[in-house]
């Protein structure tokens, strides 16, 4: 095992910062202790050193560092955190959590998905459903975490258009070889790996049903440690929901969560992420997606929950005439931090982007967007397009944006636009002189403002449901009318 | 200016040398301080100038706080970490100085090989009738003349040296000197604060419209000197003045550092219009030598209704590092920024701005306009914030970039921050190149491809060039021609 | 003769997939052909490769314009010789002035011409002498060429730089597409206007709806990389009444 005296010295840091690192160091101790005797695990253990060792070169971002400057880690330390518990043997988690398909209820969608559910990480038999949709074409696996690919920091740099020939030639960057605050989640992720998921579909295989990946987290403060890869054979066409929610609303939980997409040849992915953890929990989400030539990424992040969020999306378009749409609606309420994040590396001639990322901040809400379009020398013909658009609807409400245009091709249509204001009074008035009061006027607008990025979705009931759950959410908008006399 | 003359520029700029023709070094007797920086340097620069103690005590602060600052690399431009003792920090014509000895006229002190190369330079320095600009000559460290003083005194108008405004209005100087940019705002307005050379003092008076526009222009001439010029301009409630600044300096294969400080105070109802057509030596195709114009330029618009607005042409100097910025703090105040700034060989310009909205009903208005071209980098970072007290604030960007060729990069870094739900902002960026299409369009119609690219570039910059005074829009328009000379073929 | 075109190959310069497969036309002076075919059959094709537009290669055949080598001249050099392209889609170019741009243009053809520059007043003047002929807004000089413009506006501005450049040949590439009857009106129009036993014309089109306005002196059809078929204005009747089927057949039978 690790000496303490060969371990680099932690950085300056506040004491519950300090606190909180040297928890999880000893948590990822105790799961290296525990596989110290099993020769399969012999490399995961050194994967957790060596991550544990980044955390300690870097230790956490401060305010100081430029990718942090809107999203402070306050919160977070304030928390104390241990691994979520696992059950033992064989037994399914949600006997041990007590649940019932009841539970379930909400999550449902209103068409056959093949449901993969998860309480606190573990995969459960008993809550998931539709598995005998599962045929030779797609393999679902929970391995060993050893199986899934590491993240190395080669890996990383790559993802963040870092490595050379990326960018200008004629001045290139050194890739680094430093671990970068910026990845302290993914060390985190990596010095705590015990389980993985990873799903594999055929080439050419077009799956006809969704595929439904059901977090549920139960325990408090508990940290949820997840790896998840997809991997799509050649022409292979999949999509698949993600969601992350709490079952006990007094429940504080962080779910860190690392996610890897490779796309081969023409494949088509679509992803929707619907993140509605509780007001007390945090969510650390990184995705990494490769691109082959001409294949297609969709992704539609739906961020409603969590008293912290940061969801970072790293794009890289790596063959030609690859296209990728990513689109946010975030909802942020209450004391809530909601940051979203994409960077999108053009790396291949003939590309095109699509984002579109909107927010509805209210309360005391902070909301963060940050995007950034690379592209690279050789990503001539490149079509990128980001837009972002906020309302703002009180007055204590905040809204930080930075989207960026890194350009070094010549033959390009780059652009982005944002937006950020409260509801044109023009609008409001329109709806009263047609009768309808002023709450339920602005609800009809915000709504319409806020579901715009939901539009491309192509699965129609998938689309709808998310509508329909998100009026209902919308209902519990605060009456207006009250914060605008407040204001006046 | 009519479409006619802008097509015979055209047809003039493309006859003219691609040379940097402000490249030329000027030899006469100079005064130039021993390479170093210490506290006796900075010491003997505040007894060379005969200053009182409060200037002294300021300088000497910003240079305790300057110690213990990290120099900054966050631009995305590369440079090696400077030798800060390999620059001698104050430099001057020594004919000057006798003049300024003996409180003579400043006038009649000028070198003659001065006095010719701002001839050179195209810049008036006989103070006639005929010309509609003041001028203020900074030549290395030091203001070598200072033209239709009288006339603008008639009116209250403080226009002088920096300098002479330590000695002859203290009381003013000591009274805005480091409120919008203090002595420790970043690395480079210490190290300015500390070794402060000469500048330009405008004071206007309530009221007063300043009949003719005030220009500066800088001239960097010793090797392995800085400058550190600090300018203050002052407008009083009311008044109105118009000012421009043109800089260049001769060719060298070292590194130059430009280093300034520009305070503006605009109060109630007050409009100043600053602009600066940027010409600083770019260096040489491979890189060597160059100014490195590190500047902080702020104004502040402390009454209601007040407005100021920046506009600036961009084409010289090897990094720019520039963001001229607006604390838009008086209710109904008025922030602007046009800028051009174009990037050939391998020259790297971080530049952009700043609106801080403080005050009530604010607007701000950003159009930027980036070009770059061979192996340049050219960025664009600004800062937009609505703090929580400005109601109803407005602010519009547009930063547009168009790269000719595929070696040279384009970047946009905007940080936009929202504290008010009542502020309104919208932001755009595009990037673009010129379309084959269009080439082909122009070609069939009978125009060369060089003169295509000039007039689709005008094209491009026309929002900013209409900002600029009218002189100013033409110099601008040629420096682009020129600057951008030998970058298609 | 003006224009000679024998045994006319090319392909796009970028796949190399051919498109004229040996093209013969000769255009005498004043003479007005149209040039009718499916689409797809290289209508386009031609006239970029007339113009200039590196879009495409030519790997074979010649081009005579006056004598001279037209193949061999760059896009601006034809321009300056008396080569016009009435655009299918006429480019947007911001911040610059219609008369700025046009100053430039007509200026470059009198240099070449051996005349001597107009300056802003004569321009002016010159200027709106042509622009009498053509109905044309004043205002449209003043504004960023082509931005902003309707569909029509644009087609109307490239007729009013026709008038202004007076060039010898004329090639309308499929100049109608997307027009609604008033604008082909004034294409038609203007064409007419310019008419004159110096200048030929070389109408581009896949309808027949601009021929019953303009009448040609000589019809076209051009189909696979080749005219199969010439005729007088009787052949656009036949067209319009039979479509191009029939003469592709008759076309593929006799090969």
């Amino acid at each position: 095992m690790t000496e303490r005296n060969q371990v680099t010295t932690l950085p300056k840091m506040p004491p519950n910062a300090r606190a909180l690192l040297e928890a999880l160091e000893q948590e990822s101790q105790a799961l290296n202790q525990r596989d110290q005797a099993d020769p399969a695990r012999e490399k995961l253990v050194a994967r957790r050193i060596a991550a544990a060792e980044q955390l300690r070169q870097t230790g956490w971002p401060t305010r100081k560092h430029e990718n942090w400057h809107y999203t402070g880690l306050t919160p977070l330390f304030e928390s104390s955190f241990s691994l979520a518990a696992t059950p033992n043997n064989d037994q399914d988690p949600a006997d041990v959590a007590g649940l019932s398909d009841a539970a379930l209820t909400p999550y449902l969608p209103p068409f056959e998905t093949i449901r993969l559910v998860f309480v606190d990480g573990v995969f459960s038999e008993s809550l998931s459903g539709g598995l005998d949709a599962i045929d030779d074409d797609l393999s679902i696996e929970m391995a060993d975490a050893d199986a899934i690919q590491s993240m190395t920091l080669a890996d990383l740099r790559r993802y963040q258009g870092v490595q050379d020939g990326t960018r200008n030639a004629a001045r290139p960057v050194a890739p680094s070889d430093a671990p970068s605050v910026d990845d302290v989640f993914v060390h985190i992720n990596e010095m705590c790996l015990d389980q993985g998921l990873t799903i594999r579909l055929a080439p050419n295989k077009v799956l006809a049903r969704p595929l439904q990946i059901l977090q549920l987290v139960t325990q408090n403060d508990a940290l949820v440690n997840l790896r998840v890869r997809f991997e799509l054979g050649h022409h292979a066409q999949m999509s698949w929901l993600n969601q992350c929610a709490c079952l006990d609303d007094a429940a504080r939980s962080w779910v860190n969560r690392l996610q890897q997409v490779s796309l081969a040849d023409g494949a088509v992915a679509r992803q929707v992420d619907w993140q509605g953890l509780n007001d007390q929990s945090f969510l650390s989400s990184m995705t990494y997606v490769d691109q082959a030539p001409h294949s297609q990424w969709q992704n539609h992040a739906l961020a409603l929950g969590a008293r912290w969020s940061r969801q970072q999306s790293y794009v890289c378009l790596n063959g030609e005439g690859a296209d990728a749409e990513q689109n946010t609606l975030a909802w942020v309420r209450g004391q809530q931090l909601t940051d979203a994040r994409t960077e999108t590396q053009h790396g291949a001639a003939h590309c095109t982007s699509r984002q579109l990322h909107k927010f509805v901040v209210q309360d005391q809400g902070r909301g963060v967007f940050n995007g950034m379009i690379g592209v690279a020398k050789a990503a001539q013909k490149t079509d990128g397009q980001m837009d972002n658009k906020n309302l703002l609807l009180s007055p204590k409400a905040k809204m930080d944006t930075k989207p960026q245009l890194e350009i070094y091709a010549d033959d390009v249509a780059c652009s982005h636009g944002c937006a950020s204001g409260e509801i044109d009074a023009n609008q409001i008035f329109y709806a009263q002189a047609r009768g309808i009061k002023h709450d339920e006027a602005v609800r009809m607008i915000t709504q319409a403002f806020l579901l715009e990025p939901l539009e491309s979705i192509a699965h129609d009931s998938l689309r709808q449901w998310l509508h329909d759950d998100l009026s209902k959410r919308l209902v519990a908008l605060p009456s207006l009318q009250h914060q605008r006399d407040e204001n006046a | 200016m009519t479409e006619a003359t802008q097509y015979q520029e055209i047809n003039d700029l493309l006859s003219k040398n691609q040379h940097y023709k402000e490249g030329f070094y000027t030899q006469t007797a100079v005064e130039t301080f021993e390479k170093g920086l210490n506290e006796t340097v900075i010491r003997a620069i505040s007894a060379k100038k005969n200053e009182p103690q409060w200037m002294l005590d300021f300088r000497l602060k910003a240079f305790e706080h300057w110690k213990k600052m990290p120099e900054p690399h966050w631009a995305k431009a590369e440079y090696e970490p400077l030798d800060y003792q390999d620059y001698s920090y104050y430099s001057a014509p020594e004919c000057n100085q006798c003049a300024v000895d003996e409180d003579e006229p400043v006038e009649e002190g000028i070198d003659p090989e001065v006095a010719k190369a701002f001839a050179a330079l195209g810049v008036p320095l006989d103070g006639s009738g005929e010309s509609d600009v003041a001028v203020d000559a900074i030549f290395d460290s030091v203001s070598v003349s200072t033209t239709k003083r009288e006339e603008l005194s008639k009116l209250g108008i403080i226009f002088c040296s920096f300098s002479e405004a330590v000695q002859e209005y203290p009381e003013l100087v000591q009274q805005y000197l480091g409120t919008v940019v203090p002595h420790h705002d970043n690395y480079f307005a210490a190290l300015n604060s500390a070794v402060a050379s000469d500048g330009t003092f405008v004071y206007v008076p309530e009221g007063v419209r300043c009949p003719v526009d005030l220009s500066t222009y800088f001239r960097i001439n010793e090797a392995k000197t800085g400058q550190f010029e600090r300018t203050i301009l002052i407008a009083e409630k009311g008044s109105y003045v118009s000012y421009l600044e043109g800089c260049s300096a001769p060719v060298r294969d070292t590194y130059q550092l430009h280093a300034a400080v520009v305070e503006v105070i605009v109060h109630e109802r007050a409009e100043v219009k600053y602009s600066t057509v940027q010409n600083w030596y770019p260096g040489d195709e491979d890189c060597e030598g160059g100014i490195l114009n590190f500047v902080t330029k702020r104004g502040v618009c402390e009454g209601d209704h007040a407005k100021l607005s920046w506009t600036q042409a961009e084409t010289g100097s090897a990094i720019t590092w520039k963001y001229p910025s607006c604390v838009l703090k008086g209710d109904h105040s008025i922030g602007e920024f046009y800028s051009v700034a174009l990037t050939n060989r391998r020259q790297q310009a971080d530049t952009g701005t700043k609106m801080i909205h403080l005050g009530k009903n604010t607007r701000s208005t950003i159009i930027s306009k980036g070009l770059s071209a061979g192996h340049s980098d050219n960025t664009y970072r600004g800062l937009v914030r609505i703090l929580p007290g400005a109601d109803n604030a407005r602010n519009f960007t547009q930063c547009d970039s168009m790269l000719i060729g595929n070696q040279c990069g384009a970047h946009t870094f905007p940080y936009i921050e929202v504290e008010n739900p009542s502020a309104q902002m919208e932001h755009e960026a595009t990037t673009s190149r010129i379309g084959e299409d269009q080439l082909f369009y122009c070609q069939q119609r009978g125009i060369s491809e060089q003169d295509a690219i000039s007039m689709i570039v005008n094209g491009f910059c026309k929002d900013v060039f209409s900002e600029l005074p009218l002189e100013f829009a033409q110099e601008a328009e040629e420096l682009l021609a020129v600057s951008l000379e030998g970058s298609v073929g | 003769m003006l224009l000679n075109v024998e045994n006319l190959h090319a392909e796009v310069a970028e796949g190399g997939q051919p498109i004229l497969k040996g093209l013969n036309l000769q255009v005498e002076p004043g003479e007005v052909h149209a040039i009718m075919g499916p689409n797809g059959a290289g209508k386009s094709t031609l006239s970029s490769v007339l113009a200039g537009r590196d879009d495409y290669e030519v790997t074979d055949g010649s081009a005579q314009f006056d004598g001279e080598d037209l193949l061999e001249m760059d896009p601006e050099e034809r321009a300056r010789k008396g080569v016009f392209l009435a655009f299918q889609y006429p480019v947007e170019i911001p911040g610059v002035s219609n008369k700025l741009f046009m100053q430039t243009a007509v200026n470059a053809v009198r240099e070449e011409r051996g005349q001597a520059p107009l300056d802003m007043f004569d321009f002016d003047e010159y200027a709106q002498s042509k622009m009498s002929t053509l109905n044309m807004r004043p205002d449209l000089l003043e504004r960023s060429v082509n931005v902003g413009f309707s569909g029509g506006e644009k087609k109307r501005n490239d007729m009013y730089q026709m008038a202004l450049l007076e060039p010898k040949l004329c090639i309308m590439d499929e100049t109608d597409s997307g027009l609604d009857i008033d604008a082909l009106k004034v294409v038609a129009k203007g064409v007419n206007a310019l008419r004159s036993p110096e200048r030929s014309f070389l109408v581009v089109t896949h309808y027949q709806r601009l021929l019953d306005y303009i009448k040609p002196d000589v019809v076209h059809v051009l189909y696979d990389g080749k005219i199969v078929k010439s005729g007088g204005f009787e052949l656009v009747e036949k067209l319009e009444n039979e479509g191009y089927d029939q003469i592709i057949q008759s076309h593929e039978t006799g090969q």
